[in-house]
């Protein structure tokens, strides 16, 4: 057991942290919803010059893998606007031929950034027949899908994407961890400097819980998300553990969501508070390739056909 | 960062599997009993696990110990609880009266104290909660009054789990008026319970036997060599061992064994039932690895109330959830009276005993006000 991460990888995602903040931090994540071309003219350069999207999250080289995983993160908690999750999913060996990965379930009519990916690929959530994705237009903004774009899902793709499911579901797991652990800071901040009945709100019983449950599920995340990406890099997650790791996701930021406006009350609801932009960018990232149920499901599924390890592993059924 | 617990501690929890496959006996439900057999399973558990040097295998070679990593230990406590704690009472001694002794003890105290813990020979109990003081634990009240070179005890204290088999009880009591704030003038006291002048009075609860008790002083005598720590500063002890105490018991495991055999039910596959399976797992995971990065923090000495009470918690509400779920998969058949075979021979029984994760050892509430607090101080400094 060591859970440091290495000093290297957290230099680098801190420089990258710095460089999000000068862009404005979650104002441009703003700023690109009003003007899409934002993200190009902005963004692309600071992830360009830091090398974020060259970097390997999955290889053996552990500075190289957690600083991916950890700029995931940074980019996450301002939720940045650009499908870094999607780019660093495609293995280093399939570069040289496709720019992202776009997990799906069933066939999407729309995904988010996808006019910024040039030779991007959608692959199942359950099954291996790997299309072309093409994108048809630019973002048609809405409140819970700021940047979503039309897609026809083209011709197969010859060569099965390896691992994209456990690849993806790591990578937006680090993305929402982040996400939520800013949405946390945010609230217990607040909590602490905002005043009624004479004292800060902190001090209210039903204040304190709600913080105290958005902790455990923002904490039990960043925590099942090293977990899993350590399983990944050492070649051992199934689809079993990448589904787990995808319902905690889709858990944690339910409560730490739902909380953290319960926290704010109405300020929270204003889109010049980040907690609305945050809540409104994370969505479309909880909701594809699938909602929660459906999630669920397919985790059910997957146990039933391989089981799922644990201190008393879980065996599998005779599902016929 | 990497999650492997190593192959010493994995070995190790094969090798514990195998031990207590051999020695637990069929139907085993657990050392909570009156049945004399019973408690003498747990006896002989533990005279094993210490005669292999396994009791205390995290402890100091000098103390009784093996010396071994903190995940050893880890892997220990996770294969007792998960087998219903066949050590019994004796946990408790293990996982904190024995460390809090080494650390707050005097040489004598250590001297009488470790050996017996470590052979697995004495049980304690812990007089914290009174009744006017649960949560609030800093207004304790029973009282220590000077007498010559000693104290005389006065007072109460109740849910005294183990009391009616203890040997030993660590007691807080006060000594003097609290001077400030309302935690000072407590002091801890190691006191058996063959001392004149202490009673216990067992409560019958929905727990089982054993789990709730009263416990009187009566002009009980202690003396300074009784004191564990300082003389009214015994708040920095109590804090110590409820910080023992939020991580020591990993629920988790035997939770994981009941979803384990959970998931081989007829309907595990699929409805409602399912999805509440396949969903209590991922939560399984996430109090598991929430505990291991308190443990990985307090071996490096850096464990704060947040990642305590956060493991804490999570651990808890998995205990409850595992327990319903057990019990409606089962249906009436689960009220029945415990059938033994596997775990699941027995929800109704850690049912019954769930009711309680939410409120031993600090609240659900207090383990939530001590997170936030951590969370807005943290944002304010």
């Amino acid at each position: 057991m060591n859970r440091a991460w290495t000093a290297t990888a957290q230099e680098m995602a801190a420089t990258l942290r710095t460089a999000l903040a000068g862009l404005g931090g979650v104002d441009l994540a703003r700023a690109a919803e009003a003007d899409p071309a934002v993200r190009a003219a902005r963004l692309a350069p600071v992830l360009d010059s830091t090398g974020v999207l060259d970097l390997d999250a999955f290889g053996a080289d552990g500075d190289e893998a957690g600083a991916a995983v950890l700029a995931v993160r940074a980019c996450g908690a301002v939720v940045a606007p650009w499908p870094v999750t999607r780019v660093l999913a495609v293995p280093p060996a399939a570069r040289a031929e496709v720019d992202a990965v776009f997990v799906v379930d069933g066939t999407p009519t729309h995904l988010d950034h996808a006019d910024l990916v040039g030779r991007a690929v959608a692959v199942p959530v359950a099954g291996d027949r790997v299309h072309r994705v093409r994108a048809l237009g630019g973002p048609k903004r809405a409140p819970l899908d700021p940047f979503r774009v039309a897609v026809a899902l083209e011709s197969l793709v010859a060569a099965p994407v390896p691992g994209a499911l456990t690849r993806a579901t790591v990578l937006d797991a680090f993305w929402t961890a982040g996400a939520l652990g800013s949405v946390t800071r945010l609230a217990a901040g607040y909590a602490a400097d905002r005043r009624q009945f004479g004292r800060p709100i902190a001090s209210f019983g039903e204040i304190r819980w709600r913080i105290a449950d958005m902790a455990v599920a923002a904490d039990g995340l960043d925590e099942l998300s090293a977990y899993t990406w350590d399983l990944a890099r050492r070649g051992r997650a199934t689809p079993a553990d990448a589904l787990a790791l995808r319902v905690a996701t889709q858990d944690a930021a339910d409560v730490v969501l739902r909380n953290g406006h319960q926290v704010f009350g109405a300020i929270g609801l204003c889109e010049e508070h980040d907690l609305a932009v945050i809540d409104r960018h994370l969505t479309p990232v909880l909701l594809r390739p699938a909602g929660a149920q459906r999630t669920t499901e397919l985790l059910l599924a997957e146990v039933n056909r391989h089981g799922f390890d644990a201190l008393f592993p879980v065996a599998p059924r005779d599902v016929g | 960062m990497e999650f492997e617990l190593g192959e010493q501690a994995e070995a190790l929890r094969t090798r514990l599997r195998e031990l207590l496959a051999e020695m637990l006996p069929e139907n085993w439900a657990g050392p909570f009993s009156d049945d004399e057999r019973v408690r003498a399973v747990a006896d002989r558990v533990c005279q094993r696990l210490a005669r292999e040097r396994l009791l205390t295998i995290d402890w100091p070679a000098e103390y009784g110990g093996a010396g071994a990593s903190v995940w050893e230990q880890t892997v220990l406590r996770e294969e007792m609880w998960a087998h219903l704690e066949p050590r019994g009472a004796q946990y408790m001694g293990l996982s904190w009266v024995g460390p809090t002794i080494m650390r707050f003890g005097t040489e004598e105290q250590r001297r009488e104290h470790l050996p017996p813990i470590a052979g697995g020979r004495v049980v304690w109990c812990q007089g914290f909660s009174e009744p006017e003081a649960g949560s609030d634990l800093g207004s304790l009240s029973l009282g220590a009054t000077r007498d010559g070179d000693g104290w005389l005890l006065s007072g109460q204290k109740i849910w005294t789990s183990y009391a009616p088999i203890a040997d030993w009880c660590f007691l807080a009591a006060r000594t003097a008026r609290a001077e400030g704030a309302k935690t000072h003038g407590v002091t801890i006291f190691l006191v058996p319970m063959d001392r004149p002048g202490v009673t216990v009075r067992p409560i019958d609860s929905m727990l089982g036997v054993l789990h709730l008790n009263e416990l009187y002083f009566d002009g009980a005598r202690v003396t300074g060599a009784d004191v564990l720590g300082t003389v009214d500063h015994g708040w920095e002890v109590i804090k110590f061992v409820l910080g023992h105490e939020r991580i020591g018991i990993p629920r988790y495991a035997r939770d994981d064994r009941l979803l384990a055999e959970l998931s081989g039910l007829d309907g595990a596959g699929g409805g409602a039932f399912g999805l509440e399976l396949v969903r209590a797992l991922v939560h399984a995971r996430l109090a598991r690895l929430l505990s291991y990065r308190a443990v990985a923090r307090r071996e490096a000495g850096t464990l704060t109330d947040r990642e305590a009470s956060t493991a804490r918690m999570a651990a808890i509400q998995l205990d409850q959830e595992v327990a319903s779920l057990a019990l409606n998969a089962l249906g009436p058949n689960g009220i029945a009276p415990s059938g033994g075979g596997e775990l699941l021979g027995h929800a109704e029984d850690i049912y019954r005993y769930a009711r309680s994760a939410t409120i031993a050892s600090g609240t659900i509430e207090i383990q939530r006000m001590l997170v936030a607090r951590a969370l807005t101080s943290e944002e304010t400094t």
